[in-house]
């Protein structure tokens, strides 16, 4: 095995010793992810907390409650984080057309690939720099939901929950490094999928990315990415 | 202000980065954008569970394991994507662990590149870094005899993909 070896030795190639820059790097990744970590589960303990006390609240409060007793503390958290679906009335998008979007979403960008839609309170604020949040970055997905046909180089859907998009048959497919993002796979007639983003945190139900889904129509030019 | 843990990972990169770059080139069949991913990757894992790294029986077990993990969650994230999709992909240069190194190294790259992740990684910890098979299973998470199934397979498939190369077939995989 000794020339097998030699071989993986010249693919390896050699040892290059790392910068400090990239040190540094390496190091504020792991700090930014350990507090990532930790703030999510301070944030699941909190969550916890709040709907006990709402759950307490509406409890005692039930049969007797006045507008004056409303849980002030738990009700903007809980707002915060619910986005609805509304008719979608703006310019309609080129490679897909939607009949819906989230109250108070605008389309971001759209081409024959791809459709990204973003919370409009991203808008008007120039001077932002797209590269230190990508919620103004009309290239990343992180944030919004993409629409898109499915990749040239991909495989179908992984296990998920079966579900009707309208008359068409769909998988929500939980995205491993995420909580409640998930994407819609939505069996087109013409063999590739369409696949519909729901970032993490954007407030949607399964529900409503479903009915999401269904209004989101293929037009003839679409066309499917690659990598 | 730098803490214990902030000073033990510095030095740990400092030290083991070149050489999980040199590992993680080869899992991923010299895909050297997907390795500095890896690393950078499998790097950020142990710096969260660093406590953990440092009471593991076996630190570079550890390691290994973390990086074939990586790798794992590297192929499934491909489809939860990031940034928009194009029609068409643009030209691309070479990068550097694609210089032209001969038609040996070519064919083998490519061989390698065909074969699953995990019999890639089998072949690389256990014909490169001359791990035994329980060494090798514990990183790939598997049992002893899938190491054996999986690095004879492999092996075979590397055989047959570099067929046409006399030279390999002479001195490499076949003895």
């Amino acid at each position: 095995m000794t020339d097998l070896r030699n071989h993986l030795e010249g693919i390896a190639g050699p040892a290059v010793p790392p910068t400090m820059t990239e040190i540094d790097a390496d190091l504020k990744r792991g700090r930014h992810a350990l507090r990532r970590r930790r703030a999510v589960q301070v944030a699941g303990g909190s969550t916890f907390a709040v709907a006990a006390l709402v759950a307490a609240v509406a409890f005692a409060g039930s049969g007797a409650q006045t507008p004056g007793d409303s849980p002030q503390a738990g009700a903007p958290a809980v707002a915060e984080g619910v986005t609805h679906l509304v008719a979608y009335t703006g310019k309609q998008p080129k490679g897909f057309t939607i009949d819906k979007a989230p109250d108070g979403w605008f389309v971001q960008a759209d081409d024959e690939s791809s459709l990204l839609l973003a919370p409009s309170r991203i808008k008007g604020k120039p001077g932002v720099d797209p590269s230190q949040d990508p919620l103004y970055d009309d290239r990343s997905f992180v944030g919004k939901i993409a629409v898109m046909l499915q990749s040239k180089d991909e495989q179908g859907p992984r296990d998920g929950k079966a579900v009707k998009v309208g008359d068409k048959d769909g998988v929500l497919v939980k995205s491993l490094d995420s909580t409640d993002g998930r994407t819609l796979w939505v069996k087109q007639p013409k063999g590739a999928y369409l696949l519909i983003q729901f970032w993490d945190g954007i407030g949607l139900s399964q529900d409503e990315m479903v009915v999401f889904g269904a209004g989101v129509h293929v037009n003839k030019d679409a066309k499917q990415g690659v990598g | 202000m730098t803490s214990e843990r902030d000073q033990q990972f510095h030095d740990f990169v400092r030290a083991r980065r070149a050489g999980l770059v040199r590992t993680a080139t080869l899992l991923t069949a010299g895909d050297a954008h997907l390795a500095e991913d890896l690393v950078q990757s499998t790097l950020t894992k142990l710096y969260v569970a660093w406590p953990a790294f440092q009471r593991a029986h076996s630190p570079e077990g550890y390691v290994r394991r973390v990086l074939v993990n990586a790798l794992t969650d590297e192929r499934r994230r491909l489809w939860w994507r990031r940034e928009r999709p194009t029609a068409e992909l643009p030209d691309r240069p070479h990068t550097a662990a694609e210089p032209a190194r001969g038609e040996l190294d070519d064919g083998l790259r490519t061989a390698l590149r065909d074969l699953p992740p995990k019999m890639r990684a089998a072949v690389v910890f256990r014909y490169f870094y001359d791990l035994d098979v329980a060494e090798t299973a514990d990183a790939l998470g598997c049992s002893h005899g899938t190491v054996k199934s999986q690095t004879a397979r492999a092996l075979d498939r590397l055989r047959e993909a570099l067929q046409s190369n006399a030279l390999f077939l002479r001195q490499g995989v076949t003895q």
